[in-house]
């Protein structure tokens, strides 16, 4: 177990810089969730800590041990790879002795923590079988098994519950949760999914075009986005964005003027004169039939079910809100084309610094 | 239903001649009627044809081997570490596939004949003075023979080591294994299928081959198939090469077999 530094890590392909100078701690035992869009340079930064992509410039540590001429079967990682990559030959007692043999370590103590590990992912009683007769939940676990048992400084996960259906991926959460507690192994996850990396992470970094966006807790970078980005990456999110034309500390609300005309929206810290851009998340709405003060009168122009939520589109003077309603009340729903009034608390409008 | 004329026609293209060939092998050479078994007889009389047997069988060995050591690398190479380049060496690969058997063969003829292309180049290299004579040997053959079926070898080994994940490969190596044995370990066993078809491929067919030896070998060239040859065109004796021919097919039926048991085992 350790602590992984990157100090601005920087990978080109030919003259295409896909990581541009990352900076980056994951102090010993914590996980770190590395999530962005597909090509945003997150792989390529797990894979310079794995040592399968040389750098072309910065440095990765493991406790202050710089690991550039480390190659990769000397840095002592365990990666679980977005296709498992289970030896098809091998039975999975063997997958995962696999790197416990590399280590010269003797017969009776490989038996032994092999077992053990079985144990902890709940695969004790498939060690006989062969990968193709597992299911992909149970690949997995094996694969997380054999990452784990050589005792890794640090733990790779590249994407590594995509592959499985929604309701086994909860599942595998929870498990990997419960699996990395109780090793307590430093762990970076590649993941595109946000809702993944919040349930899993103690450390999210938001990457988009080989850069870092944000770095943060979940709550942080869900409640307080630094970008544009970052705010419509993670979630969905209402952007209001103009020049302040009146603050009313009071009544707690700023009036926008942009080129769609002038809005009046809850928030607080705003100077008269400069631009503005806050993001709203859509559950932090609430909507009325009755006026209320400093509410946005609008349209429900759709509306779609989903069972706990309902997520309505309305269209206030030009600006297109999404709102999320909680369906607690069966008698008052929503419906298409009710004139409505949209309000929120001021504290929810999270100024961007643009 | 739909099956049936495809049936009729290898049943008429495939099927009826062999068996013609069959009764023919229990037919006297010498005219007279009914069954005989002295075609067969002869055969396995005779140490002539058993020590033929023998090398035949160990020429096709020793073409596989050869061939093996240099397809393994080769569709290494190209499954991965190449890119650009790999559709141009797979064309280079390829041609001595198209390309008439008689060219071929004759190809190296004037390439391996004493004062040859390959003599006047170890001449002027110095490393062979005088002539070389090795055509109208056994090693003439193997070249020959290697040349012939090596291709086939390369293209069932590169396409299992193409199919592999490469993922595997990093597994290996990020779990502390060397290049060495990630090759042993991981990559050998699982291009294992392909090894096999490949010497299926090669060694099957090499048994029942007569051109390459006796164009390349002459008279130290001399294998089952060219005495059927002869059996056939030169001495008439059609029964006799028909009972050959059909033991021929027993060796290949029994290898194939024997083989593809072997392959069974690494079936993923």
């Amino acid at each position: 177990m350790s602590t992984v530094v990157l100090k601005g890590l920087v990978k080109k392909y030919g003259q295409n810089t896909v990581v541009k100078g990352i900076d980056l701690t994951a102090e010993d035992g914590k996980l770190v969730s590395i999530l962005g869009p597909s090509g945003c340079g997150k792989t390529t930064t797990l894979r310079m800590i794995a040592g399968f992509e040389k750098t072309d410039g910065g440095e990765v540590y493991f406790d202050d041990k710089p690991m550039g001429k480390v190659p990769v079967n000397k840095r002592n990682i365990g990666m679980v790879f977005q296709s498992y990559a289970l030896f098809p030959h091998m039975t999975v007692f063997d997958n995962i002795a696999y790197g416990l043999c590399q280590r010269k370590i003797k017969p009776d103590e490989i038996n032994k923590r092999v077992e053990e590990i079985m144990k902890l992912v709940h695969m004790e009683e498939y060690s006989k079988r062969k990968p193709k007769e597992l299911s992909g939940g149970q690949q997995q676990r094996v694969a997380l098994a054999r990452a784990l048992v050589i005792k890794p400084d640090v733990l790779l996960l590249d994407e590594c519950l995509s592959a499985l259906d929604k309701k086994l991926r909860v599942e595998m959460q929870v498990e990997l949760r419960r699996i990395l507690e109780e090793t307590g192994v430093t762990t970076f996850f590649v993941t595109h999914d946000q809702e993944e990396a919040m349930t899993l992470s103690d450390k999210i970094v938001v990457m988009n075009n080989g850069a870092i966006e944000q770095v943060g807790t979940p709550y942080e970078v869900y409640e307080k986005p630094n970008s544009r980005f970052v705010a419509g990456f993670l979630g969905k999110a209402n952007f209001f964005e103009g020049k302040v034309t009146n603050v009313n500390s009071d009544e707690k609300y700023v009036v926008l003027e942009n080129e769609k005309g002038t809005v009046a929206i809850p928030a607080e810290k705003a100077k008269i004169g400069e631009n503005a851009l806050y993001a709203v998340r859509p559950e932090k709405m609430r909507i009325s039939k009755e006026p209320k003060t400093g509410a946005l009168k609008g349209t429900i122009e759709h509306i779609t079910y989903s069972g706990n939520i309902s997520t309505c589109n309305i269209n206030c003077g030009g600006e297109s809100i999404l709102c999320e309603v909680t369906n607690d009340m069966i008698s008052e729903r929503p419906q298409r084309g009710d004139k409505v009034f949209v309000t929120w608390d001021s504290a929810s409008s999270v100024k961007i610094e643009v | 239903m739909l099956t049936w004329p495809a049936m009729a026609v290898l049943f008429v293209f495939a099927i009826f001649p062999l068996l013609i060939m069959f009764v023919d092998s229990f037919k006297s050479d010498s005219g007279a009627a009914g069954i005989v078994f002295t075609n067969y007889a002869r055969f396995f009389s005779k140490s002539t044809y058993l020590k033929l047997t023998g090398r035949t069988v160990f020429n096709s060995v020793l073409v596989t081997v050869i061939s093996l050591l240099i397809s393994y690398p080769l569709a290494y190479i190209m499954a991965k570490k190449l890119k650009g380049m790999k559709n141009i060496i797979m064309v280079l690969i390829i041609i001595p596939f198209f390309t008439n058997q008689l060219v071929r063969v004759y190809s190296w003829l004037i390439f391996l004949q004493d004062g040859g292309i390959l003599q006047s180049i170890l001449n002027s290299v110095g490393l062979v003075h005088g002539s070389l004579g090795i055509l109208y040997t056994k090693a003439a053959v193997i070249i020959g023979l290697v040349h012939a079926f090596f291709p086939y070898m390369v293209i069932t080994i590169y396409m299992a080591l193409e199919r592999m994940d490469n993922s595997l490969i990093e597994a290996s190596t990020c779990l502390g294994a060397s290049t060495f044995t990630t090759f042993r370990k991981v990559i050998f066993p699982i291009s294992m299928p392909g090894v096999i078809s490949g010497i299926m491929i090669v060694f099957v067919p090499c048994l029942g081959t007569f051109v390459e030896p006796r164009i390349l070998g002459g008279v130290n060239g001399t294998v089952i198939g060219t005495v059927i040859e002869d059996q056939f065109f030169e001495i008439y004796g059609w029964n006799f090469g028909a009972a050959i021919a059909f033991i021929l097919l027993a060796m290949v039926l029994l290898s194939m077999a024997a083989i593809s048991k072997w392959g069974k085992r690494y079936e993923e």
